[in-house]
């Protein structure tokens, strides 16, 4: 059965606490009624049970669970594993326990020592456990009903059908009134935090930025200490101006939600590489994101070891059709044709493999071109 | 028109330390600062008396922004230019300024060289496109064809789109040119052509939207 182990989880919002509150609310007067139809059904046939005073035990055990449990579930601690492990224990007891119970009166009625009443308990699942809890749990009580009357009377079957049809069908509507619920606080949330975003943006970009930015441009010109310093701002400035630009929002629900893969890639810009992008936004799958962005990493990397001391880097980024491309060059020493025909002959091993491999194990590609003196330029492809 | 008789530039910043700084960088080079400004309000104030060949323009400024002055500046004084500079390189008001007129744009980062190659240029009335320039208008273009509704303007040329790329990864006009065996001054075209066709567009935009909204003299 699906059942979560913790009260509450961590991430339910104020709006679905509010909305389990009001179906809470519904299931314990719903096993209010319920309690009261078995108890009177049961009044009228204790006389001919088999056991009357068991018979009146269960009827006591019905009113009592049937309090203690609305006490309970009215406060969202009381809706723990236990309180629904013995909520179902008591209602499977009642209705196991009939034949005995009852005799021969179950077999001209046809209805447990329970009647109704131990479909609160399904229904009470399907309301704070969803569509799977509520149908199964159903199934489970509507079979034991069916299983301790003796004789297959179509009513009687009719009836412990209806069970885990209703209390499925409840558990999907309140499955879909959390999915709405949620959807509309991490719209909400997103809103509140771009907005917040965007006034920190203004003071930032009136301060912070421009200092940044004016000594990335004066730093250079103050000898080697102020060219360091330069390039720590450069550095900087790129961080913090992505970090402005970047318009998604991670509320921690969604691990794997899409990527935007250009705020991604934009975090690389510095003092060696500078970033363009074609696209406002290109969203797209975050495992490949994931792996492109670190094929992205390892050519950085391989600029600094091997195109020079003074060599720089751009990267493009651009979508096209549903693929994403990136265009990465450098203006270093290069490499010969026959380097070229040898790196990419060399299969998985070295920079050249390791990022074909990685793009290829996404269903992407990458292609090498250089020539000596003249750079290198990747074309790295990645389906959306 | 030659690089000696356009010198005269006018700056629009509201940070007094980079008016300093582009003042003092220009001047060392022969350029003469005829006005600075710190609001979109006092550009446009002190442009008329002035007269400055080239205006250097910050985007977040007070109001008006740098993006609307640059409207005004291209619709009501076609022969000064405008280079935009700006911080933080926010996509929409690049391209609103670009669209409006700007003849290129450059990120405040940019070192002295870059900054007076790209006022050097402006002045000629040549277009500056950095590659980061290039990626959005690639970009813009790209958007435009998706959307049919804005058919209308003229599109980018196959060698148009390949040249905007490789100023887009970063290539010099030099080396754009060695590579497709054509001239330096090809290349420039082809950029220029670039921009005057996305001004273009939005001349075309601008007067359609005239017309839907019924504002506009069909005659004129």
């Amino acid at each position: 059965m699906m059942v979560r182990g913790e009260v509450r989880s961590p991430d339910e919002t104020d709006a679905e606490a509010s909305i389990v509150d009001a179906g809470y609310w519904v299931v314990i007067w719903i096993r209010y009624l319920l309690a009261a139809h078995a108890v009177l059904i049961n009044a009228f046939r204790w006389r001919q049970a088999a056991h009357p005073a068991l018979l009146a035990a269960i009827m006591v055990v019905i009113i009592v669970w049937s309090i203690v449990v609305g006490r309970l579930q009215r406060r969202p601690d009381g809706r723990s594993l236990l309180a629904i492990r013995v909520d179902l224990g008591i209602a499977m007891a009642v209705v196991l326990s009939s034949p005995y119970v009852l005799g021969p009166v179950l077999r001209t009625d046809h209805l447990t020592a329970g009647v109704y009443w131990m479909f609160a308990s399904a229904i009470s699942l399907a309301v704070s456990r969803g569509f799977r809890a509520g149908l199964l749990s159903g199934l489970a009580l509507g079979a034991a009903a069916l299983l301790v009357a003796p004789t297959w009377y179509l009513p009687s079957v009719a009836e412990d059908l209806a069970l885990p049809v209703a209390s499925g069908t409840i558990g999907m509507m309140m499955d879909g009134l959390r999915r709405a619920i949620t959807e509309r606080d991490i719209q909400r949330a997103r809103a509140a935090a771009l907005a917040e975003r965007d006034r920190l943006s203004r003071i930032v970009h009136d301060g912070t930025l421009q200092v940044l930015a004016l000594v990335e441009r004066e730093g250079r010109d103050l000898g080697p200490e102020g060219a360091r310093l330069a390039r720590l701002a450069s550095a900087q400035e790129a961080a913090l101006r992505s970090l402005l630009q970047d318009r998604t929002v991670d509320i921690g629900r969604h691990d794997a939600s899409p990527t935007e893969i250009t705020v991604m890639l934009e975090r690389h810009q510095g003092a060696g590489l500078t970033v363009s992008t074609t696209s406002g936004e290109i969203v797209m799958d975050a495992r490949r994101a994931r792996e492109l962005d670190l094929a992205v990493q390892e050519l950085i990397t391989n600029v600094a070891k091997h195109a020079g001391p003074d060599a720089r880097a751009w990267l493009l980024v651009e979508q096209d059709g549903d693929e994403v491309v990136v265009w990465f060059r450098d203006d270093g020493v290069g490499m010969s044709e026959e380097q070229v025909v040898r790196a990419r002959e060399a299969g998985h091993m070295g920079i050249s493999g390791s990022v074909t491999g990685r793009l290829e194990a996404v269903g992407g590609s990458a292609r090498l071109t250089s020539r000596a003196g003249r750079g290198v330029e990747w074309e790295l492809r990645v389906p959306m | 028109m030659d690089d000696t008789s356009r010198r005269r530039v006018m700056l629009v910043d509201d940070h007094p330390i980079w008016l300093d700084a582009l003042t003092r960088d220009l001047e060392a080079e022969g350029f003469q600062v005829v006005a600075v400004a710190h609001t979109g309000d006092e550009c446009l104030r002190r442009l008329p008396a002035t007269h400055p060949d080239v205006v250097v323009m910050d985007l977040n400024i007070p109001e008006p922004d740098g993006a609307t002055c640059t409207e005004i500046i291209a619709r009501d004084y076609p022969d000064v230019n405008v280079l935009v500079m700006s911080a933080s390189g926010e996509r929409d008001d690049v391209l609103r300024a670009i669209r409006a007129g700007a003849r290129g744009y450059l990120v405040k980062s940019a070192s002295k060289a870059e900054l007076l190659y790209g006022v050097r240029r402006t002045a000629e009335g040549d277009a500056v496109f950095t590659p980061g320039l290039a990626g959005m208008v690639l970009g813009e273009y790209r958007r435009m064809v998706t959307r049919p509704e804005q058919d209308g303007g003229p599109a980018l040329t196959a060698r148009e789109i390949d040249v905007l790329r490789r100023v887009a990864k970063g290539m010099a006009y030099r080396e754009i040119a060695e590579e497709l065996y054509v001239s330096h001054r090809t290349v420039q075209n082809h950029v220029q052509n670039v921009l005057r066709k996305l001004q273009l567009h939005n001349r075309v935009e601008l007067t359609r939207y005239a017309i839907e909204q019924g504002l506009s003299d069909l005659d004129d």
